[in-house]
Formats: structure tokens, C-alpha cells, sequence
């Protein structure tokens, strides 16, 4: 009987460790999670979905540290290998969408380049030929003219 | 003139790219309010065995995406709270924990729900040994004396609110806390 108890007193003591150690393994997911998401943002990238999942898997993650809190064990485990599930899902998903985000926002800033350097040069040259049209036309209509005499009267 | 402003007309969306915009300030905002989302009807006076709600409430403002957790703790008057000036939380072990990501500018609010299950008055002092929180019971141990110039046992239910720091990788206490004064009656 004394060994008995013991041992359920051990068992105790075993299961509280491993939802210790996965809270903290889920905690960490999380925080990993919302670090990708984090950069997807600075990428430029609309997070707003992932934003959705990360409250659903802090959700989880706070219900079973509440109910871990409460002395109360059962279906801690599973809430916080789900929560864990999402999180880690999340962070795959931010890196992709961060890497496209990455891809897009080069493209955005090439062609904003392009565009600048293109139209400026275009623009010169425009100028330059207004400019000498005007020009040529100032000089022609002046040697066209003719010479007027006027008479000073006294 | 007119080249140099064609020149810069052109220039101005690369220019947008390099130049960063200046940034606001920064700050989060907690709040509690009463269970009609005002500032009314706060609870003050609890008696034992009634549950009584309030909404608790975060605002972003810090630039970008956010990682809040929000602690919620009880205290007697002789635990300390969180001081401002250090910018410390307070020692009083954490209860409950509600976790938010909330985008730039945008607001959170949850139901705080709480009621005091078990009340002892004796000699002059009362001790709560449960409370309940959104649902779950705990077992707390808080004593508080008779204030004679407040006329009450008084405790503090208070909310930390703690903020992820991607740079360490860790949460830490973002310096503000909302507080309930609670007066126990039986």
C-alpha cells in the first residue's frame, strides 16, 4: 500500500515536469512564431491571418497555463500540443510569406528605380528639345527680321 | 529650374523607398472598465460567493505587431505593488494570464471574471483562501488586517501587463498595471 502510494506520488511528480517542460516548449514556439511574424510584417507582407492564428495558439497556450495554475492537470497536454501545433504552423507559413514579401518588395523598389532613372533621362531629353526648338526658332525669326530706320526729328 | 523640378518629380517615388517616415510615439494602453464596457459600476464591495465582471482591455500603439501577456495577481495591502519608478513587477505570484497579439492600433478586450469562494474574519483580520477566475478556482492565501480609517478588509486585484522583446526573445513587464480595490464583506 505505502509503495503503492509512492509510487502514484512519483507518477504525480513525472507527469507535472513533462507539461512543465511542454508549456515551455509551447511558450517558445509561440515566441518564435510571432518573431516570423514579425519580420513578414517588416517585409511588408499583410499579417493580419496570422495574427488571427497566433491569438488562437496564445489562447491555448494561457488556458492551459491557467488550468496548470488552477492544480488542475487533466487535458492540460493536449491543449498545449495543440497550441504548440499552430504556433509552429504559423511560423512556417510567416516565413513564406515574408520570403514572398521579400521577393515582391525588390521588384517594387527595381521597377520605382527603373521608373525614376528612365523617366528622368526621358525627361532631359524632352526639356533639351523643347529647349533647342524654341531656340532655333528664336534665332530664325530674329535673323528674319528686317532693319528699320528711324528718323530722329529734331 | 524647370529640369531640376522634373528631375525631382521623378525621383520622389525612390526617394519615398530610402527616406523613412518619422515615428510616432510609442506606448501601449490597459484599461479596465466596468461590466457595460464604461467606467461605471467598477466593483468595490465583494461579498463572498457572488461573481462580478469587468473588461479588461489593450491598446497598441507601439509601431507594429505586438506580443502582450497580461497577469493577473491579488494582494493584500502589505505586498508591494509594481513600481513605476524601477519599472519592476510585482513579487505577488501571477494567477491568471490572458495572451494578445494585437496589430498597430488596433484594440483587445476580454472579460475578467472573478468571485471570492472562501472568506474567514477572525481577531481582526480576514484571509481569502479561493478565488475563482474566468471559470478556474485557485487557492490563494491572503490576509488583511481591519483598516480603521478605510472602515473595510481590504485587498487589490491587479493586472501586469508584460510585453514580448523579439530582440532577447523574452516577455518582460511594460511598466503599467490596472488595479481593482476590493472591499470583502461577508
Amino acid at each position: 500500500m505505502l509503495g503503492f502510494s509512492f509510487l502514484s506520488e512519483l507518477s504525480v511528480f513525472a507527469q507535472t515536469d513533462i507539461i512543465t517542460l511542454k508549456l515551455q516548449s509551447a511558450n517558445n514556439a509561440v515566441g518564435r512564431a510571432f518573431e516570423a511574424v514579425l519580420d513578414a510584417e517588416k517585409a511588408g507582407a499583410n499579417v493580419s491571418q496570422l495574427l488571427v492564428k497566433l491569438n488562437t495558439a496564445g489562447e491555448l497556450l494561457s488556458e492551459a497555463q491557467n488550468t496548470y495554475n488552477s492544480k488542475n492537470t487533466s487535458n492540460v497536454t493536449a491543449i498545449v500540443e495543440n497550441a504548440h501545433q499552430i504556433a509552429d504552423q504559423v511560423n512556417a507559413d510567416a516565413i513564406n510569406l515574408r520570403n514572398d514579401s521579400l521577393i515582391k518588395s525588390q521588384n517594387n523598389i527595381l521597377f520605382t528605380l527603373i521608373f525614376s532613372i528612365v523617366g528622368a533621362i526621358v525627361f532631359g531629353i524632352l526639356l533639351v528639345l523643347v529647349w533647342r526648338k524654341i531656340s532655333h526658332a528664336h534665332v530664325k525669326k530674329t535673323l528674319e527680321m528686317k532693319p528699320e530706320v528711324i528718323e530722329n526729328t529734331p | 529650374m524647370v529640369g531640376l523640378i522634373g528631375v525631382l518629380l521623378f525621383a520622389s517615388p525612390t526617394i519615398g523607398i530610402l527616406v523613412n517616415s518619422p515615428v510616432g510615439e510609442q506606448f501601449s494602453g490597459l484599461y479596465i472598465l466596468g461590466p457595460n464596457h464604461k467606467l461605471q459600476d467598477i466593483p468595490f464591495n465583494i461579498k463572498v460567493g457572488v461573481p462580478y465582471s469587468v473588461y479588461l482591455g489593450l491598446h497598441n500603439e507601439m509601431g507594429s505587431s505586438s506580443y502582450y501577456t497580461c497577469f493577473v495577481k491579488i494582494r493584500n495591502e502589505t505586498d508591494l505593488l509594481p513600481n513605476a519608478t524601477l519599472g519592476t513587477s510585482s513579487t505577488v505570484p501571477k494567477l491568471y494570464e490572458y495572451n494578445s497579439f494585437i496589430a498597430n492600433r488596433e484594440n483587445w478586450e476580454k472579460p475578467l471574471t472573478f468571485q471570492v469562494n472562501e472568506l474567514t474574519i477572525t481577531n481582526g483580520a480576514s484571509r481569502i483562501s479561493s478565488i475563482t477566475i474566468n471559470g478556474l478556482i485557485y487557492s490563494v492565501n491572503k490576509e488583511s488586517e481591519w483598516s480603521s480609517d478605510k472602515t473595510g478588509y481590504y485587498y487589490n486585484l491587479f493586472v501586469e501587463l508584460w510585453i514580448y522583446n523579439s530582440t532577447f526573445g523574452v516577455s518582460q513587464y511594460h511598466n503599467r498595471y490596472v488595479n481593482l480595490i476590493l472591499n470583502m464583506t461577508q
